[in-house]
């Protein structure tokens, strides 16, 4: 594949190694053929170098798999999952899987992605419906402002959400972003 | 009057803004007389609502009912209060009047467009305040220097002739039908010289330039404002005196000292700033002799022993930048600035060649926290070889499939008639900005990036 074929959370090898595109963007098109500078993160080690490629180059994809899981807990380190083919057990760290960890439902079906037979990430749907479970009626001073208060969904994570937004309703929250969509229902 | 003249009445009575109204409150001075306020209902509160104006905002208590998002009046006045056991003076509406509602759900996400962002985001304000007084510090700093504003087409027959640029292109139609093409610039350089033919010395320039092909980039916008400036009778040596002057001219103003903080890396840009030749950095940074980077053979290989992908048809220029790229630019200009100069000749297409040494180009850029600044040159003003080398420019666009169009006679021709030795630059207004005001993503320089139109 190419310098254009780069997306967000593929994994390419790269001086023998396996890497994860978190970020990238084009650098300098003004004064040589264009380049695009890669943020990559190692999937062993997690530590993420800077790399710009040039347009044209040759670089090589890894192999991904999807596996779906189920989400048993968080043990406050570690999240806690299981294969549901192979019924093995293993673990991801709180710092891999971020703020997804906010739309995860303890006992949930999740869907995680391997490369090497590493688990290196957790692809969610990009929109997910959650039911609020608070929803404060009025606000003091500034934190009511721009039309938007604070909800926390059934996860317990806290939403940005319009005023309207009520206990009970359900919303559409963006996975990517964290911000509300829409209402759901 | 019509029913829409009632629902968006044309005048406010407005008599105060919200600054001065809170200044009162906070000083203990009473406001005795009626206060008409507007500005927009940001939040609903228990008992009352935040309004905003441009001046700032203020909780408003309110008995009835208001909508957020709505453009009001609002008669306030003070009134004494007692709120959680204390007594309080505190802003209280008697009567609001909508001036404009807001007919859309009044939600903001950190997603949403820059202009409805700004309601809320006040550091976006802040910026675009600070773009506003930049841009005029700029024209201070060149009017105190005795340089005439100019102004020159952003449309125009030929654009530059870079092989890597990407011009946008347009159609004239005249009255008769017929069409030409046309294209915008992707800087105002051939126009401003022919204004140094014609006799004017020191010229500068603000202005949009377009670059077709550069998205999806924190430091590039397809529409951007470039400032460029040439001094006539003048070479590179003190177009980077401009520069560092410049940059930290501006710094001082806005910041209240000659320090950029960008990204959490401080840099002093006290002048003089240090220089380095290109031939330097390769030596320094990624462990290339001379006599290797000056030949292309040698810079091949000694490239390719490094482990990038590189083979007998890897032009100079892409070997330069796989490794300055890589090895030298995110290194350069922390602390301090530096002025990066003698470009390999190949690599400057419109500047002078070194007297002293024929293989390099008289070409600098600037550098601050690994951000490219500027790009100028001791302007080439032999007519001949200028055409010859946009010829061979034209070459490389031929090759690399881009989009073919003529060399632009007319400024050749310009050049022919005599044009004095000159130094220039071109300076990306938002890229500065962004470094004096530590903003990381050009989209957040500008009211309208590309993300938003």
């Amino acid at each position: 594949m190419q310098t254009s074929d780069f997306r967000k959370g593929l994994p390419i090898r790269y001086n023998g190694e396996t890497y994860i595109i978190t970020n990238y963007q084009f650098v300098s098109p003004g004064k040589g053929s264009a380049f695009t500078r890669a943020k990559l993160k190692n999937v062993k080690t997690l530590k993420v170098v800077e790399v710009s490629f040039r347009s044209g180059e040759q670089i090589e994809e890894a192999n991904m798999e999807y596996k779906k899981c189920q989400y048993m807990y968080n043990d406050g380190t570690d999240y806690n999952f299981m294969d549901n083919s192979s019924y093995e057990q293993f673990t991801m760290s709180n710092a891999m899987i971020g703020d997804q960890g906010d739309y995860m439902m303890d006992g949930g079906d999740v869907t995680i992605v391997f490369v090497d037979n590493l688990p290196v990430g957790l692809q969610l749907p990009p929109k997910m419906d959650f039911k609020v479970i608070d929803a404060p009626p009025g606000n003091k001073g500034d934190t009511a402002t721009g039309g938007s208060k604070q909800v926390t969904i059934e996860t317990g994570a806290k939403v940005n959400a319009p005023l309207f937004i009520k206990e009970g309703d359900k919303i559409r929250v963006n996975t990517d972003t964290g911000e509300y969509v829409e209402k759901a229902n | 009057m019509t029913e829409n003249g009632k629902k968006y009445p044309a005048v406010t009575g407005r008599n105060m803004m919200i600054a001065e109204i809170k200044n009162g409150l906070f000083s203990g001075v009473q406001n005795p007389g009626k206060a008409l306020l507007a500005g927009r209902v940001i939040g609903i509160l228990d008992g009352g609502f935040v309004l905003q104006d441009e001046s700032g905002r203020t909780d408003v208590y309110y008995n009835g009912q208001v909508n957020a998002g709505d453009i009001l009046e609002v008669e306030a006045g003070m009134e004494k209060r007692t709120i959680e056991g204390k007594e309080m003076t505190v802003c209280a509406a008697k009567n609001v009047r909508v001036l404009a509602p807001c007919t859309a759900d009044f939600f903001i996400r950190p997603s949403d467009l820059n202009y409805k962002k700004m309601i809320v985001d006040l550091s976006f304000r802040e910026r675009m305040i600070a773009r506003g007084r930049l841009i005029e510090s700029i024209r201070n700093f060149f009017g105190g220097e005795n340089f005439l504003e100019v102004e020159t087409p952003q449309m125009v027959r030929l654009p530059g002739m870079e092989p890597h640029l990407s011009p946008f292109k347009t159609q004239l139609i005249d009255q008769a039908g017929s069409r030409t093409d046309m294209y915008l610039i992707t800087s105002p350089e051939y126009a401003m010289k022919k204004i140094l033919v014609g006799g004017t010395e020191k010229i500068f320039q603000i202005c949009k330039s377009f670059r077709n092909k550069e998205t999806d980039s924190e430091l590039h916008n397809p529409e951007f404002t470039l400032l460029e400036w040439y001094r006539a009778y003048a070479s590179y040596l003190e177009i980077m005196e401009d520069t560092e002057k410049l940059v930290e001219n501006l710094t001082v103003k806005e910041n209240g000292r000659a320090e950029i903080n960008y990204k959490g890396n401080k840099v002093d840009v006290l002048v003089p700033w240090p220089r380095k030749r290109v031939k330097d950095l390769f030596k320094e940074y990624a462990g290339i002799d001379f006599a290797e980077f000056e030949e292309v053979e040698s810079f091949r290989a000694a490239v390719k022993k490094k482990g990038y992908d590189v083979d007998e048809t890897t032009l100079y220029e892409d070997l330069f930048y796989m490794v300055f790229l890589n090895e030298i630019e995110p290194k350069l200009g922390f602390g301090r600035p530096v002025i990066v100069h003698e470009y390999p000749a190949q690599m400057a297409a419109l500047s002078k060649k070194c007297a002293d040494d024929e293989r390099y180009a008289e070409r600098f850029e600037a550098y601050i926290a690994g951000v490219e600044l500027c790009n100028g040159y001791t302007e080439l003003n032999d007519p001949a070889e200028q055409s010859a080398r946009l010829e061979a420019e034209r070459g490389q666009r031929l090759k690399a499939g881009a989009d073919d169009y003529a060399v632009d006679q007319s400024f050749v021709g310009a050049l022919e008639f005599g044009m004095p030795p000159s130094g220039g630059n071109a300076l990306g207004v938002e890229r500065l900005m962004m470094l004096i005001t530590d903003t990381a993503d050009i989209r957040d320089m500008m009211f309208f990036p590309l993300r938003d139109l």
